[in-house]
């Protein structure tokens, strides 16, 4: 059911919460964070699963989703986005949290965990890198204001889900549901992240972190993932063979398993 | 997606269901139905939920008279209007067919259900329910009587460990909370309701798959119930779940939910 509550800044945020555990034993949380161009609603198949063992928070990033599109005077960066996950955090009581995200919900979630080390108690990366370094986003937009948003992903698609192997229907429904976007928030969301590149702090990540690399690198920079898993003390790298980069899309019951196998391992004591 | 509602039954009485669905958009998901024990709600079947939702579209109703739902007119409560408030829920969420399962006295309703409208069911499955309670039963462990001299909350406590096993204090207490909005003046009308009319014979009826869940042995009812119930169903899936107790929805969740969903592959593959 979706519930909202409102930033520092006066945005409207909604978020999901989806809770399937034992109602009479405390439950650790999960919270989700969804990439660029997507919603909470887009990580519908990887919940059932989840949300059996963790409280499952799924946050619609501002601009995004449910979520109000800021007006274009509201200041825009990557600590603005901190920001609403920790308030999110605040109002749910709630002083950390396991995170689940995919590539730009995962650049929050580094950033998080590297600058708010008490709040994450552990990552699970699913195509993220430490930023979105170089032209490829800024590409995209400067098509889609000319072309279109439809003909520009549509063209690319197979780059975030394998046209050979998925379901046509998902992709449809995946390129529809991009499609609803504001151009106008993401020319200032996915362009901040361009700007953007922090792989020298990622060896302050504390917690534990899963990093899911997409073997196929349709999208970023491909050596990242392995220099991730270098500088991240408490890392582990799981490559998916020629996957795309929307591997929670179109793979959501392999990075179920793997996520619940990662945390298992990692906390023990959390037996759900 | 899940939502929790009220909705108006064709009676004029206000009920409630909770829904769970994440399913693929683009599809036309099948409708399943999840009917919870009588003294209970549908808070009792949560654990179902995550083992069903990713394929179908989950709704778990209140009974009238249990949780959310209101109990309805006094005169009004029959075994075809109990039927009706299933039915209606299907035309709710537009589907011209569901697959139902039935816990206990939730497993009499379907299966009565199941008789009036058969054109309805995709299949039906009945867990630790029997088709009817022989007068015997309420009437040896005085159940109304209990229930109207010490209220609902006290019986169950004194009767959980033939209901939920050996689950521990936590579960037990959530157990007892999740009967909700029942009410003993509502159970004099239910148990006897549910008391009435066997309908084991009819069981052969019924050509549609029909599983039956059964534990074993189950503290509260005798064997003979269930083996005489085998004899009548045509296209039976019979599980047995051994160690657990009357309430096992409640209890092992999982397990349950696992069968079930097998059952749920092998009828929508058919």
């Amino acid at each position: 059911m979706k519930q909202t509550f409102t930033t520092s800044d006066g945005i409207r945020l909604a978020y999901y919460i989806d809770d399937y555990t034992d109602p009479w034993k405390p439950a650790p949380t999960l919270l989700m964070l969804h990439s660029a161009m997507s919603s909470s609603k887009r990580f519908y198949s990887m919940v059932p699963g989840l949300a059996k063992h963790y409280r499952v928070i799924r946050l619609d990033s501002r601009g995004h989703g449910e979520s109000e599109v800021p007006a274009s005077d509201v200041p825009h960066d990557k600590w603005r986005l901190n920001k609403d996950v920790l308030e999110l955090l605040d109002a749910l009581g709630l002083q950390s949290t396991h995170i689940l995200a995919g590539s730009a919900g995962g650049y929050t979630a580094q950033l998080l965990a590297i600058h708010h080390p008490g709040r994450v108690r552990s990552l699970v990366l699913l195509s993220a890198t430490p930023g979105f370094r170089g032209d490829q986003g800024k590409s995209w937009l400067r098509e889609s204001k000319t072309r279109g948003m439809r003909a520009v992903f549509g063209e690319t698609i197979d780059e975030r889900i394998p046209v050979a192997e998925a379901d046509p229907r998902l992709i449809e429904w995946v390129l529809g549901e991009i499609c609803k976007n504001d151009l106008a928030w993401l020319e200032r969301f996915i362009g901040h992240w361009t700007d953007t590149w922090f792989m020298d702090d990622v060896s302050q990540i504390q917690c534990p972190t899963l990093i899911v690399e997409p073997g196929a690198h349709p999208i970023g920079t491909g050596a990242a993932f392995a220099e991730m898993e270098q500088r991240i003390p408490e890392a582990e790298r799981i490559v998916y063979e020629n996957g795309r980069h929307n591997v929670f899309d179109y793979l959501p019951e392999r990075c179920v398993a793997d996520a619940l196998a990662f945390l298992k391992k990692h906390f023990p004591e959390e037996r759900t | 997606m899940t939502h929790a509602s009220h909705w108006t039954a064709s009676d004029g009485t206000r009920l409630f269901y909770r829904y769970d669905d994440f399913t693929d958009p683009w599809k036309e998901a099948p409708l399943v139905v999840l009917v919870h024990p009588g003294l209970g709600s549908s808070q009792r079947l949560f654990g179902w939920v995550s083992h069903l939702a990713r394929t179908y579209r989950v709704v778990r109703p209140d009974i009238r008279g249990h949780g959310k739902s209101e109990p309805g007119p006094e005169s009004g409560l029959t075994h075809e209007r109990l039927a009706l408030d299933l039915i209606e829920l299907f035309d709710h969420f537009g589907a011209t067919r569901a697959h139902v399962m039935g816990s206990s006295a939730g497993g009499m309703i379907a299966g009565r259900a199941a008789l009036r409208h058969p054109q309805r069911f995709r299949s039906l499955a009945m867990y630790a329910a029997t088709a009817g309670i022989p007068p015997s039963r309420p009437a040896k462990g005085n159940w109304l009587e209990r229930v109207g001299r010490d209220g609902v909350r006290k019986f169950l406590e004194e009767t959980a460990r033939d209901r939920i096993g050996d689950a521990s204090p936590e579960h037990v207490r959530w157990y007892i909370e999740s009967a909700e909005g029942v009410t003993p003046q509502f159970l004099a009308r239910f148990v006897p309701l549910m008391a009435s009319d066997d309908f084991t014979e009819r069981l052969r009826e019924l050509d549609m798959p029909i599983m039956l869940g059964v534990p074993d042995p189950d503290p509260m009812v005798d064997r003979s119930e269930y083996a005489r119930m085998r004899e009548y169903v045509r296209q039976l899936t019979y599980v047995e779940f051994s160690g657990a107790s009357h309430s096992m929805t409640a209890e092992i969740p999982d397990a349950c939910a696992r069968a079930y969903s097998e059952f749920l592959a092998k009828v929508e593959a058919q």
